[in-house]
């Protein structure tokens, strides 16, 4: 009897973490094979010889920039018979939890198109990627294109895990058919206070189903408060030696922002939109959001969407009279950084060099990545004069004084702590104090979760 | 001919047996057994992408977890707590649904093979991107539920954007998901003997009597089954709460289920620790919920010997 307890014990064990490991494995990312394999002469000429080896380079974007990336590989391969280069791409949503997933398994691409914080989340000790200074590297890829603060924003424990592509922020963008029919110029809209005064006056010409601001979401709801709190004490969020900048009351004062937004008919509750707040979103689109605040890269596709783009204007950073700093936070965009496991260094930095740097790839890639930052780079870029809004949204906030945004801001658990009390406002789950209050006790001990002793 | 067919077979000794089961052993061994002692290896360290090395915290990772006051803690619990409400949700829900359906299915109608098919369809679907998007559709502020209830003046509801209601569609989708506990519970149901309800019949049982008296006392074992495998399922719920809302596990945390709790922590801020100790959680949680439903079960399921 007992043996036939501990044999029936075993057998539900065994049935149940059977059924416990089911899992589900879907997949969005495109791989595709062998573009251009070198023929077996050109890798036999001395004269064509130069460069050999296969890498994979990996990066997420839309479809412009898909293809974009691809035509700059195909160029490269025609002119390095001896390289072929197998392109990764997909979507940014998950694209986080696949680099993850390849970290964990050491199956990264060569090549990786890599978010800001992704260097201090992965790489906190600078071991994680390739060093670029390594002279594997740097013989093929001239850093000096780069400023050393430029260089420095990608370094982990002081070792080069990546270069810089440009330099992004959000920006808010404002469309003139939503504000001007309830008599407003978005030209005249430069206080929080003024955006406030706005959204009262566009739901009282357009009605309350009609708001200043989309709902933002919960990252941008957060750069509202980091630049806010910014222009009011002129402090950071996070300081350098990653200690929270900010006493509990102005943590509540910044905090009142989306409260007051609310209140005026700036941004809707959470309940109003069931959709996620992308540039596909129907209330967008239909005209219910007279604006949005987002990374300027983004610009085209926003207002790509609309019946007529020629509505929205890119305007500066909402301010207030006596701000101690612009608010603007700006950040690299994104980095490219080489695997620490790759075979062929040396392709790879070439590769680097010849997407950031050439003439034709930046011909090619346009704004796709938005404005370069080397010096290559954007002197190719600017020679091609082309009128685009994204270009004049990083000049914005490039000739404005910015901060560099804390990368700590980025990490996801420190996110969390601080976004769902944003969104616990904004859908009134949460008083504006009872929010700052769970941040102020929260907060550092996410931070320090990351750091090392 | 009958004859040298019965020559040619040929009879399997429980070698032969082994043989064949080999592959299903390496599978379990390489696939189900290692990662799950893996898992509870990685539960025990402080391990992370780009640390040198992983540091022994012991249980330190549980004791975070389930009594912590760190993010980590106060989500796991959160977590844990919407992850009972859901399976106390959709268990009872589709066991319902999926028995009521198949009863009425078990009847002679016209046409039945077509509704057999017709609700069993949507568990062929599964939990995709494109179910999430109908699921919006259905149960977004604009979607068809709340322009059904507009043509009674009643005004919409924010099914999916409220911490109240959004658990409910996820339950929903996965109640709608109804067809394979369905296709058990009516093969159960034409087991059960026809004379038991003739003999009913001639006593004077009325049809509703015939089904709490003869059919569910039948098919208690059946029962215990779905009940087993929906609450593993519900516990495990992965795709609804990670596709339908807004953000994975929102609005707040109204649908962060264990899943979504462990997939947030090993894949998007890489700490497997803290996600290998939950993932040993929910199987405890999942093996004693089992238990005691196995334990009870001696009181309601009823065996033919």
């Amino acid at each position: 009897m007992q043996k036939k307890n501990v044999l029936g014990f075993a057998l539900l064990t065994g049935i149940l973490f059977i059924l416990a490991a089911c899992g589900n494995g879907d997949s969005d990312v495109t791989v595709e094979p062998d573009p251009t394999a070198p023929t077996d002469a050109a890798i036999e000429d001395p004269n064509l010889m130069g460069l050999q080896g296969t890498i994979r380079v990996s990066w997420w974007g839309n479809e412009g920039r898909h293809d974009a990336t691809k035509a700059v590989i195909d160029l490269f391969i025609e002119e390095n018979p001896g390289v072929t280069i197998l392109p990764e791409y997909g979507v940014f949503e998950g694209w986080q939890d696949r680099i993850t997933a390849d970290l964990l398994a050491n199956s990264t691409s060569d090549v990786i198109q890599l978010n800001f914080n992704w260097l201090t989340l992965f790489s906190p000790f600078g071991t994680t990627f390739m060093d670029l200074e390594d002279p594997r590297i740097t013989a093929y890829l001239d850093l000096s294109n780069w400023t050393a603060d430029e260089l420095n924003m990608t370094r982990t424990n002081g070792i080069l895990q990546g270069v810089p592509v440009g330099m992004t922020a959000r920006v808010p963008f404002l469309r003139t058919d939503i504000y001007e029919a309830a008599g407003l110029d978005v030209h005249e809209i430069h206080t929080w206070e003024e955006l406030m005064a706005a959204g009262n006056a566009i739901q009282a010409y357009h009605g309350n189903d009609v708001f200043a601001l989309s709902p933002l979401g919960r990252q941008s709801l957060a750069y509202m408060v980091y630049s806010y709190l910014e222009q009011l004490t002129g402090r950071p969020f996070i300081d350098d030696d990653f200690e929270l900048n900010h006493t509990l009351e102005e943590l509540t004062q910044g905090f009142q922002l989306i409260q007051d937004f609310l209140d005026n008919g700036v941004i809707p509750d959470l309940q109003f939109d069931s959709d996620p707040i992308n540039a596909q979103n129907p209330l967008w689109i239909s005209g219910a959001y007279g604006g949005v605040s987002e990374w300027d890269s983004s610009i085209n596709a926003w207002i790509g969407n609309l019946e007529s783009p020629d509505v929205v204007r890119i305007r500066p950073h909402f301010t207030m009279d006596g701000a101690l700093n612009s608010g603007w936070l700006s950040r690299p965009s994104m980095v490219w950084g080489i695997a620490q496991h790759t075979e062929y260094p040396e392709v790879a930095a070439a590769f680097l060099e010849f997407m950031l740097t050439d003439q034709r790839a930046v011909e090619i890639l346009q704004t796709d990545r938005g404005v370069p930052m080397n010096t290559a780079g954007r002197a190719h870029f600017d020679a091609l004069n082309l009128d685009n809004l994204v270009i004049d949204a990083v000049a914005l906030h490039q000739n404005a004084e910015t901060v560099t945004f804390h990368p700590m801001l980025e990490f996801p658990n420190v996110r969390e702590v601080i976004e769902s009390r944003l969104e616990a406002i904004q859908s009134g789950e949460s008083t504006v104090s009872e929010a700052a209050q769970f941040v102020y006790n929260n907060l550092q001990a996410e931070i320090n979760q990351h750091l090392v002793d | 001919m009958c004859d040298q067919m019965k020559k040619k077979k040929v009879r399997l000794s429980s070698s032969d047996a082994y043989l064949y089961l080999i592959p299903f052993i390496i599978g379990i061994l390489v696939f189900r057994l290692m990662p799950f002692i893996e898992a509870f290896r990685i539960s025990l360290f402080q391990e992370r992408i780009g640390w040198p090395e992983p540091v022994f915290v012991g249980f330190g990772n549980f004791e975070e977890i389930l009594f912590g006051e760190s993010m980590n803690g106060v989500l796991f619990r959160d977590s844990l707590a919407v992850t009972f409400r859901y399976v106390f949700l959709t268990v009872p829900l589709v066991l319902v649904v999926a028995l009521f359906i198949a009863f009425i299915l078990n009847f002679k109608l016209k046409g039945i093979g077509f509704f057999r098919t017709a609700f069993y369809i949507p568990s062929i679907l599964g939990g995709s991107v494109s179910i999430a998007i109908l699921w919006r559709a259905v149960w977004g502020n604009q979607g068809l539920v709340n322009a059904f209830l507009g043509v009674f003046g009643i005004d919409p509801v924010g099914w999916m954007v409220q911490g109240g209601t959004a658990l409910i569609v996820i339950s929903l989708l996965r109640a709608w998901q109804f067809g394979s506990v369905m296709l058990i519970f009516l093969s159960a149901l034409q087991n059960v003997p026809l004379t038991l309800y003739e003999a009913a019949s001639i006593d004077g049982a009325k049809k509703w009597r015939q089904f709490f008296t003869i059919t569910i006392p039948i098919i208690t074992p059946t029962i215990l089954f779905n009940i087993i495998q929906l609450m593993v399922a519900a516990f495990q719920e992965f795709n609804g709460p990670f596709l339908v809302p807004t953000t994975p596990g929102g609005p707040g945390t109204s649908t962060l289920l264990l899943n979504i709790f462990i997939y947030q922590r090993a894949f998007e801020q890489g700490n497997f620790g803290i996600a290998a100790a939950a993932s040993w959680v929910m199987f405890v949680l999942i093996m004693i919920a089992t238990l005691m439903i196995f334990k009870f079960s001696n009181k309601w399921v009823f065996y033919n010997d």
